[in-house]
């Protein structure tokens, strides 16, 4: 049995006549009896090959998602990739990694490459002996969507096996779920509500439609959802649109993860899912951990809503000192976490696939935080986020945070200096925050500099993009 | 100024186009840089920009530059004067 991932068999085993994906394209609902079908005939014909690593352009339709199953079921190694990555990234990837098979329904077949019967995907005519994939190994996932850096998350299949379950324990997630698939796939958030829900037998409505689209939010009516998801970008725009206004009776769960969302904003949902018998979760994940790490019982938000919550079970949190020591509850350090969800390890060319685990179930996760007495997790900031100027350690998450809430700032340090960007201020205003950011830190109007921009640069993942603030001319 | 002239302005700088686009043929998904993240900072540049607050059904109507001229001058009555 080469079935990398419980998934593709654990499908047949639900009632066959059960909704399963809901396909925006005119197909409507697919039972799980159909999915089952089209996943076996999918893996019959990839099984044919050998073992081999898989780049899967993976975008929220349901010919993808059988050929992401079909890929899994028939052991071979998807790399899950952004539809939207510019061609020239893309093709640098496939010359890194040579995968020997490009799968999705977006795929151009490249000169001389093989079509595979009934899926969308393609065979690569030349295999010469590739390097080996690691038994291990089961899935790689972009660290970064939108640049296309070569650096990928590699996950084994009991990774993801582990945190899907722990998931679906910690959020209680039924076959009476019904989620809305419309984050990105090959995002990591994306891809664990579409991975927990099948799992437990629930539904999702993949769409490629997004929030501020009328017709997405027809859907989510009309589809019969019953489970929200999103980032904070995602609960700000609900937050403004109004949860009352959007008529969602139906919803009674909303899952919100991919980066702090101040606590003010989230309060309202939840004492609207409260309010109807729902739950609301804060989540904390990192790509690296399959992704989930930590999740706020919907219960305990009233009395702890400024934490991320606390460990998945088999996971366990640990707030170190610079020298790795572990310390006390309330006191602040880098967050670690153990646990069998943690990836392999990193990679950055095809030789590293071939290699087994380097991480030991540690994951040194690059934020900051602690965890009070009863064990919830609270994060305050990025490790990595610290400047240093002049002997000084300058967390920029503070110096943000100084710079007030009416206006989106990000800070980055260059060239010894600290370099402020905030969104659409005047020159004047400039260079008021300037002086008073400069007066609080006690630094010098040259080592922190404020500079006005039209709009911050953001990840795919909408999250602020300080790598492009930093090469900014 | 017209006020088809101040959008154009406005889109070309929050969808970081080239200035000699077609501001006609702009629309939400079909205009690769126009996504849910470029679109709520247009809605914010637009009220910033004519100090109005929109509707939640305008925020999900303005899937077009035409909508967004139609939107702005006739239902919030901005109009641009030299």
């Amino acid at each position: 049995m080469r079935a990398l991932l419980p998934l593709a068999g654990l499908l047949s085993t639900l009632p066959a006549d059960r909704p399963a994906l809901y396909d925006e394209d005119g197909e409507g609902w697919i039972s799980y009896g159909a999915l089952a079908a089209r996943v076996r005939a999918a893996s019959d014909v990839l099984a044919r090959l050998p073992r081999s690593l898989a780049f899967l352009l993976f975008s929220n339709k349901v010919a993808d998602v059988v050929a992401y199953l079909g890929l899994m079921s028939a052991g071979h190694v998807p790399a899950l990739i952004d539809p939207g990555l510019p061609a020239p990234m893309r093709d640098g990837l496939i010359a890194r990694y040579r995968p020997e098979i490009l799968a999705g329904t977006l795929v151009q077949a490249p000169d001389g490459w093989m079509p595979l019967p009934g899926i969308p995907a393609v065979s690569a005519p030349d295999r010469t002996s590739p390097p080996g994939l690691h038994p291990d190994l089961g899935l790689l996932l972009t660290t970064s969507g939108s640049t296309g850096s070569p650096k990928m998350v590699c996950l084994s299949t009991g990774a993801l096996a582990h945190n899907t379950g722990a998931i679906i324990e910690a959020l209680s997630i039924t076959g009476g779920d019904r989620a809305v698939g419309h984050m990105p796939l090959h995002y990591s958030f994306g891809l664990s509500i579409l991975q927990t829900h099948l799992v437990a037998g629930g539904s999702v409505l993949l769409t490629s439609r997004s929030m501020v689209e009328s017709d997405f939010w027809d859907l989510v009516r009309s589809g019969g959802a019953t489970s929200l998801s999103g980032t904070p970008f995602h609960m700000r725009l609900i937050g403004r649109l109004g949860l009352d206004a959007l008529d969602l009776p139906g919803i009674r769960v909303m899952t919100q993860a991919g980066g702090r969302f101040p606590p003010d904003l989230a309060r309202p949902l939840h004492a609207a899912m409260a309010g109807r018998g729902g739950r609301y979760f804060v989540m904390y994940g990192q790509t690296e951990a399959s992704p989930r790490l930590t999740t706020l019982p919907a219960a305990s938000f009233p009395s702890h809503e400024a934490s991320v919550g606390l460990p998945l079970h088999g996971g366990a949190i640990d707030v170190v000192d610079p020298d790795g020591r572990p310390l006390p509850p309330m006191e602040t350090g880098e967050v670690l976490y153990r646990g069998p969800n943690v990836m392999m390890g990193y990679a950055e060319t095809r030789s590293d696939l071939a290699l087994g685990d380097r991480m030991g179930g540690v994951l040194r996760t690059g934020d900051l935080g602690h965890v009070d007495r009863e064990g919830f997790l609270y994060l305050t900031g990025r490790a990595n986020r610290f400047a240093k100027i002049a002997g000084l350690r300058i967390n920029l998450d503070e110096v943000e945070a100084m710079a007030g809430a009416g206006v989106r700032v990000a800070a980055v340090e260059r060239d010894g200096s600290i370099l402020l960007f905030a969104e659409r201020l005047e020159e004047a205003e400039c260079r008021t925050l300037n002086h008073s950011l400069a007066d609080r830190l006690r630094l010098s109007s040259r080592t922190l500099r404020v500079r006005a921009i039209g709009a911050l640069p953001v990840t795919a993942k909408g999250k602020v993009d300080y790598a492009r603030l930093r090469d900014m001319p | 100024m017209k006020l088809e002239d101040v959008l154009a302005e406005i889109f070309i700088d929050v969808l970081r186009l080239d200035k000699d686009v077609d501001v006609k043929t702009l629309k939400y998904r079909s205009t690769e840089k126009w996504d849910s993240l470029a679109h709520m900072e247009l809605v914010t540049a637009l009220e910033e920009r004519f100090d109005i607050m929109l509707d939640n059904v305008d925020v999900l109507r303005i899937s077009s530059f035409q909508a967004a001229v139609d939107i702005i001058g006739t239902k919030y009555g901005v109009a641009v004067e030299a």
